[in-house]
């Protein structure tokens, strides 16, 4: 965690209190002082059940927020919860300009102000939000003056402008980002904390065989989708945690191609090719599944052919399926769905993923999980506040997710950004899905220079 | 049929044509299974929300009453003037879409400009030299493009004129780091857009105009401006030029479902901000408010082009009033 309106801050030893000290003499772009009233304001509208934000699971352990003073802020929780420090990190908001006024419709919304190093000039729908150096900044007025964010949804249109220098920098697929590499453009690759792995519901009674699961990644070559599919920005993985995270238990078990080994999984659980098809059968039924995929995504349909054609080594058949969202949501109980992920900071990200108590909300725990032991750990892990018993207790959790395959891990991505070379002191920083302004290149926007 | 009851007959069946369409909007929408809540805070973060903060939200937005309550607010607040709010950014619909309508119009505007020179140009010079090499060219031309797919023709011309001519930017309205707002940057931005857009069109009418031609040029009036010893130029433009040229200016109305359509996917690639890339935006992130909006406005547009077409037509040539009755 790096300080930015919080100064400073010091947790209870019992993991309840949290007490903050702000930055002093921190000024709104309107010009009013921010102090702990703006921040208490703005934690108890997250939880605040008229404004249904979906922040507020987060904070429903907090029991009292106390000013102490205009400079200092005391959130009591009523018991430990160890990813609450990272869950705190969100867009305060003026207590000054919302109060007493619907936050869901307020003008605010579209004229915001903040405290941050760009100013809000205009938003024109569709069409580009500027922004322009606050010289106020509690850190120094940034080098560059104006930010201009043009919203252009075609990833071609996108790769066209940046090449021709209309932009100076865009998100872009590997593959695309890949065409772009000249003497005006420099091409960054930007670990992140997303991961893709197929879900096996265990809705379905064929998914309930861990034999199968395990046969179905030994069968994968999760390096030859990174290297094919992934233009090499990735990472191949059996668990869902990163090699670089603080969690990351090396001893988990993986699954690197092993076609042998798959098919001596599947003949153990009594699957042969009885009619010599190249599809493995069992009482008279072929082993084949449906893999469901959002049908506009370009790199999901890649990843799952590529799997298709793996699994049918080893006499699987896939049957894919591109589909919109809302036709997968009521068959991903059934049928395997490839999903994307992403944990990058506080393992307790995994919580909503395997705990049982998920299981039919949304789009959590999309395999229907339910194993007492995770559901156990994934609770003291939140409820842990030492790190080296945390990384004990993830550490198991991986071994288990490890052996029993409830979705097959397939790789982590990089996503890549493309970048004028005009621009100087850019700080790539780790991020998860994608595409937010505040992640990825843009990160440290206000130390950036032009030449 | 005289003029004005054909015009009242014609005028009365645009009333429950439109009410029929608000329905039939509203129905499609909203018996889709898009879940708004999900779409309006995203599809993980929706399912962390307890099911009673997912009810409160949906009552928020009124769709926690029956069906038919819900159509007869919306088009009681219509007949109001008033739209509703956009679920997604909570601005009034009627500023969302006025916002995007001026990008669409001025994109159509200068789109139906060419269509109009374009295919008079195509017209009367395939008329002209009807049977020639030249003839075939313009018929083998008109062909290509009305076959291929808009989207198509926008990548090969950004290639094309933007990156290798450099004429013209790869997309946006004019406004970049450097410049602000200009007129003169609009239209730059505004060119290749609106020459897609036109272009998958401009063969249907040249098409029709150059038939219309031949077909008044064989017409007794024009043997006898010829027997005058009119030029071939004086005959083909003063004579038969402005007899075709009125069915064809009437036929245009009928362009206006064609230029809806292909601005979706124009304003898409250029990156436009008209209503066009509003209507694919709502739709994908279900803002039923905006996207109510954008039906109806857009039937509404769809409908009276063609009764402005129908009625110019029957105005130019008085046997349509009577067709069928007579």
């Amino acid at each position: 965690m790096v300080p930015d309106l919080a100064e400073s801050w010091k947790v209870s030893s019992d993991g309840k209190i949290y007490t903050f000290h702000l930055r002093r003499a921190v000024k709104w772009h309107d010009g009013k002082e921010f102090t702990a009233d703006d921040v208490k304001f703005t934690y108890e509208k997250i939880l605040d059940p008229e404004v249904a934000s979906p922040l507020k699971p987060y904070f429903e352990l907090v029991e009292k927020i106390d000013v102490v003073d205009d400079y200092t802020l005391r959130i009591q929780l009523s018991k430990p919860y160890a990813p609450f420090l990272e869950k705190l990190v969100v867009g305060i908001v003026p207590k000054h300009l919302l109060d007493g006024k619907d936050i869901k419709t307020a003008e605010f919304n579209h004229n915001p102000v903040g405290t941050g190093p760009f100013k809000f000039v205009e938003w024109k729908k569709g069409e580009r939000l500027v922004m322009e150096a606050n010289p106020d900044y509690f850190l120094g007025k940034p080098e560059v003056d104006r930010v201009v964010v043009t919203f252009i949804p075609d990833e071609n249109t996108r790769l066209l402008q940046i090449v021709k220098g209309e932009v100076d920098g865009a998100f872009l697929p590997p593959k695309l980002a890949s065409k772009a590499e000249s003497s005006e453009v420099q091409v960054f690759t930007v670990p992140t904390g997303e991961w893709c792995g197929i879900a096996l519901p265990y809705e379905n009674p064929l998914f309930r065989d861990r034999n199968l699961r395990q046969a179905i990644a030994y069968a994968i070559d999760k390096q030859a989708i990174v290297d094919n599919v992934l233009e090499g920005k990735g990472e191949p993985t059996s668990i869902p945690f990163r090699s670089n995270h603080w969690a990351f238990n090396p001893k988990a078990k993986r699954y690197s191609p092993d076609l042998e080994k798959a098919k001596t999984l599947l003949a153990a659980s009594g699957w042969e090719d009885t009619d010599g098809d190249g599809i493995l059968d069992k009482n008279g039924e072929p082993l084949c599944f449906i893999l469901m995929y959002p049908a506009d995504d370009v790199l999901r349909k890649d990843i799952c052919t590529a799997v298709r054609t793996d699994l049918r080594e080893v006499g699987i058949d896939v049957e894919l399926a591109g589909l919109s969202w809302e036709q997968i949501k009521p068959r991903m109980y059934q049928d395997a769905t490839l999903f994307f992920f992403a944990t990058v900071y506080d393992p307790d990200d995994q919580y909503p993923i395997w705990h049982s108590e998920f299981i039919g909300q949304g789009w959590w725990n999309p395999t229907c999980f339910r194993n007492g032991t995770v559901d156990e750990l994934l609770e003291k892990g939140r409820a842990t506040m030492d790190k080296q018993k945390r990384r004990e207790i993830y550490g198991k959790l991986q071994e288990i997710l490890a052996e029993e395959q409830p979705m097959v891990f397939i790789a982590f991505m990089d996503h890549t950004y493309l970048c004028s070379k005009r621009i100087k002191g850019i700080k790539i920083h780790p991020e998860g899905h994608s595409g937010y302004l505040t992640e990825g290149i843009w990160w440290n926007l206000e130390e950036w220079s032009l030449e | 049929m005289g003029l004005r009851s054909y015009l009242l007959r014609r005028g009365s069946q645009v009333l429950p044509l439109l009410f029929g369409i608000s329905i039939l909007a509203f129905l499609i929408i909203h018996l889709s299974p898009i879940d708004p809540v999900e779409l309006y805070l995203g599809k993980e973060e929706a399912g962390l929300l307890s099911p009673q903060d997912r009810a409160r939200l949906r009552a928020s937005w009124g769709l926690d009453k029956p069906l038919p309550v819900q159509y007869l607010v919306w088009l009681g607040q219509l007949l109001h003037g008033n739209l509703g709010r956009s679920q997604l950014t909570g601005e009034p619909v009627a500023e969302v879409i006025g916002e995007h309508l001026q990008a669409t119009l001025a994109l159509m505007g200068i789109s139906y400009l060419l269509i109009v020179v374009i295919s008079i140009y195509f017209g009367v010079v395939s008329a002209k030299k009807a049977g020639s090499l030249l003839d075939h060219a313009f018929t083998a031309l008109g062909f290509a493009l009305y076959a291929t797919p808009n989207f198509w023709l926008a990548l090969i011309l950004i290639y094309a004129f933007s990156l290798k001519l450099n004429i013209f930017p790869v997309c946006g309205t004019g406004y970049t780091r450097e410049a602000a707002f200009s007129l003169m940057g609009f239209l730059h931005h505004l060119a290749l857009p609106s020459l897609v857009l036109a272009l998958t069109t401009v063969p249907w009418y040249s098409r029709f105009l150059r038939s219309s031609l031949l077909e008044v040029l064989t017409s007794d009036f024009i043997l006898v401006a010829r027997a005058k010893g009119l030029t071939e130029r004086a005959v083909l433009l003063r004579h038969a030029l402005r007899n075709a040229l009125l069915p064809f200016l009437t036929l245009l109305g009928m362009a206006f479902p064609h230029l809806v359509g292909g601005s979706v996917v124009i304003e898409t690639i250029f990156a436009w901000p008209g209503v066009g890339r509003l209507l694919v935006e709502s739709a994908l992130r279900a803002d039923y408010p905006v996207l109510m909006g954008l039906v109806l406005l857009i039937s509404t547009f769809v409908v009276l082009g063609n009764l402005l077409a129908d009625v110019a037509y029957a105005v130019v040539d008085p046997r349509v009033r009577y067709g069928g009755e007579s």
